[in-house]
């Protein structure tokens, strides 16, 4: 299907949200949807949302092992400290390719390469260039039936209760 | 072009005090709203609307296309009419059927994009568009108008203009969506055009246009042309619920641009010299404001105390303004008067100093969205919180009427809701429009020393707040400062805010969380662009 950058980065934070992941964590997610989906990648951020990152150098102190949780944290990490990080079993190397752009663009001397250990964040001397993310996409089915699967999970059933008072307005409300 | 200085102004408002959910409840639109900044644009390109496609039966079903050049670019609205029984017709979002669908489309469609779109169009949501695609939208007749109207025409006559007054339109807009929803356009695909650069130009020239599509269709049906003072009197309606706002919770940096816009306007005209001509625009405005107020009226409890307070105050306000030194004096005695006097007076003020105002408007857009330094001090952000949120810091959410409310999705149609959290399931699932009570939460667990990154990374869950506390310590009027899950939370409050930058009118509450309003009432018909300068929405007759 194809997608809107807007629909895309929408539904990657409520995705994120929906596997519990913390709401400044899946905006940084969303913020770098529409990279991932220019790549070709989104389907990527599914694995970010649930499978667990193990092997870091330094080791991990982080509490959750995610990599929706640990990718914005080792890049303020590297960002604060100058000192870089390794992580030597990323399967979701675009992912932290793309929220290593976000933190970039946020102002970020951070940058992401892949070496033969593995995923290497380091500090970086020189501006980034910060691409464009404007759509549509095309997003394959699986991936979008995953995200909304997750998305799913923030939306509350809809019941005759609310139906009349949630939204506000009468079932019938013609003038 | 000449490097003129900035004029000189006062400070501005604070943002303690107009960020309240009351105030911003109270806004009333002026010349920087966007829609008649819209409409000064086309009228100084001297635009024209042309009608290239008009395939309506007699009954008025069918589709018509409009075009118009803007910046250099040409639009096009695709209008399709469809005859849906009256049983089926409802405003609320999950309906299925509307009398009438509407895409503003990039450029001029040919006979496929046309053919796609009336097939797609009328599905609205159910469907999916492309990035020709700017603007979506849908509208139902009005009931009490439209057919009266037609009725009115086709006996040979204009329609009574007390009947037309009652009700401001023959159509009213129950979404108008931009931004990519349901695969329209991204935003960024026309931001850096002339003339649609402005934050919702897109939907202000998409109503705009359907507004003129209503006026033809009434005449087709009522085979008759309907005066342009009847026209005038008709605007485009809207069923605003809470589907808007969460907007101005999600989009901090935008809304502090619109504030920052209003109350630099205000301060640069309460600098100013208050010339006989600028007190000649400023009575002539209030005198059109007192009008406006004599024929509104509102069954909402609530909105019509706030009419009937402001029915008395106005008079006073009159004789003051026909008086006063200065605006700034004004300004400072208009304390004792409600909030909602208080605001339509400020509207009035940034209207009749138009010079000085208008260029503004370049400012009412930002590229910019919330970063976060996790650099900072935990300290720094400590003594950010304590400047800047002492009034989230102050409530004390445990408190059943502070934790009242929670905002969520439907699962049935995706659309916002606000729910009882004491009567209600779905609490555990809310929507983070409890932006305050995380920012206590934030200042609670925050340490005195170390890095917000370091404190990040073992409390991920705060994140957010710190952005966001970052994000009001350079943007003071992004926040509504006022708990939006306390029971005093009335989202319409929000609604309104919205709304009067889009430049509605006629605000008519239905409930604290809906409310009807007019678009484009009063305003230029296609053929008076050029008097687009002198169009102001809170003064419509």
């Amino acid at each position: 299907m194809i997608l809107s950058a807007n629909e895309i980065s929408a539904l990657v934070v409520k995705a994120a949200r929906g596997a519990g992941v913390p709401l400044g964590c899946a905006e940084d997610l969303g913020a770098a949807a529409g990279l991932l989906a220019a790549w070709g990648a989104l389907g990527e951020v599914c694995l970010a949302l649930d499978r667990p990152l193990t092997r870091l150098s330094p080791a991990a102190e982080m509490k959750d092992p995610c990599l929706a949780i640990m990718g914005p944290a080792m890049i303020d990490a590297v960002w604060c400290e100058g000192q870089p990080i390794l992580v030597t079993d990323c399967e979701n190397s675009r992912v932290m390719e793309a929220l290593v752009q976000v933190a970039q663009s946020a102002g970020a001397r951070v940058k992401c390469t892949q070496c033969d250990e593995g995923l290497r964040i380091e500090p970086c001397s020189e501006a980034p260039q910060v691409a464009s993310t404007l759509g549509p996409f095309e997003v394959d089915a699986q991936t979008l039936d995953a995200l909304n699967a997750w998305a799913a999970k923030t939306y509350v059933p809809a019941t005759e209760a609310s139906r009349l008072a949630g939204a506000g307005a009468g079932l019938t409300d013609n003038d | 072009m000449l490097d003129t200085p900035p004029p000189p102004q006062t400070d501005l408002r604070p943002a303690s005090k107009v960020m309240r959910l009351s105030r911003m409840g109270a806004f009333f639109p002026s010349r920087l709203s966007f829609l008649p900044t819209l409409l000064r644009r086309l009228g100084a390109e001297k635009a024209k609307l042309t009608r290239p496609v008009w395939e309506m039966n007699a009954a008025g079903f069918g589709h018509a296309v409009y075009s118009i050049d803007l910046g250099g670019y040409t639009y096009s609205l695709i209008a399709i009419s469809t005859d849906i029984p009256p049983e089926r017709r409802t405003d609320r979002v999950i309906a299925t059927e509307w009398d009438s669908a509407y895409v503003l489309f990039d450029g001029v469609p040919d006979a496929d994009d046309i053919a796609r779109i009336v097939a797609t169009a009328p599905k609205q949501e159910a469907a999916r568009f492309t990035h020709r695609e700017l603007v979506l939208s849908r509208a139902n007749k009005s009931v009490r108008l439209f057919d009266y109207v037609v009725d009115c025409l086709k006996a040979g006559q204009q329609p009574d203009p007390a009947q037309v007054e009652a009700t401001g339109y023959l159509m009213r807009t129950t979404a108008v969506y931009g931004n990519g929803k349901f695969g329209i356009a991204d935003r960024g695909h026309f931001a850096d055009r002339p003339g649609l650069s402005g934050p919702f130009m897109a939907e202000m020239l998409t109503v705009w246009m359907i507004r003129n599509f209503t006026h033809d269709l009434a005449e087709h049906v009522g085979g008759m042309a309907l005066s342009d003072d009847i026209k005038r009197m008709l605007g485009i309606g809207n069923s605003t619920g809470l589907g808007m706002a969460p907007f101005l919770v999600a989009h901090p940096l935008l809304l502090d641009a619109w504030m920052q816009v209003r109350e630099t306007a205000l301060a640069r005209v309460r600098a100013a010299e208050l010339t006989p001509d600028a007190r000649s625009r400023w009575v002539a405005l209030a005198q059109g404001a007192a009008q406006h107020l004599d024929g509104w009226h509102v069954a909402d409890e609530i909105g019509q105390a706030n009419l009937e307070t402001m029915r008395r105050e106005w008079p006073v306000v009159m004789e003051r303004i026909a008086d006063t030194p200065s605006v700034d004096a004004l300004i400072k005695e208009a304390d004792v008067w409600s909030e909602g006097t208080q605001e339509r007076l400020i509207s009035l003020c940034i209207d009749a100093f138009p010079d000085l105002v208008d260029g503004l408007t370049e400012c009412m857009a930002t590229p910019f969205v919330p970063v976060l330094d996790p650099t900072m001090p935990c300290a720094e952000l400590a003594a950010l919180i304590a400047r800047d949120w002492d009034w989230a810091c102050a409530i004390d959410y445990a408190q059943p009427e502070e934790e009242a409310q929670f905002w969520y999705v439907s699962e049935e149609k995706l659309e916002p809701r606000l729910g009882n959290r004491h009567a209600e399931p779905g609490g555990e699932l809310e929507s983070p429009l409890d932006v305050a009570r995380r920012v206590k939460a934030l200042a609670r667990d925050l340490p005195e020393a170390g890095r917000l990154g370091s404190f990040l990374a073992q409390h991920p869950q705060h994140r957010s707040a710190a952005r966001r506390v970052q994000t009001l310590a350079h943007h003071p009027y992004g926040e509504i400062r006022d708990n939006l899950i306390s029971d005093r939370c009335l989202p319409i409050d929000m609604l309104r805010c919205k709304l009067s930058f889009f430049g509605a009118s006629r605000f008519d509450p239905k409930s604290d969380r809906w409310t009807r309003i007019t678009l484009a009432r009063g305003a230029p018909l296609p053929g008076e662009l050029h008097l687009a300068e002198a169009w102001h929405p809170a003064c419509d007759p």
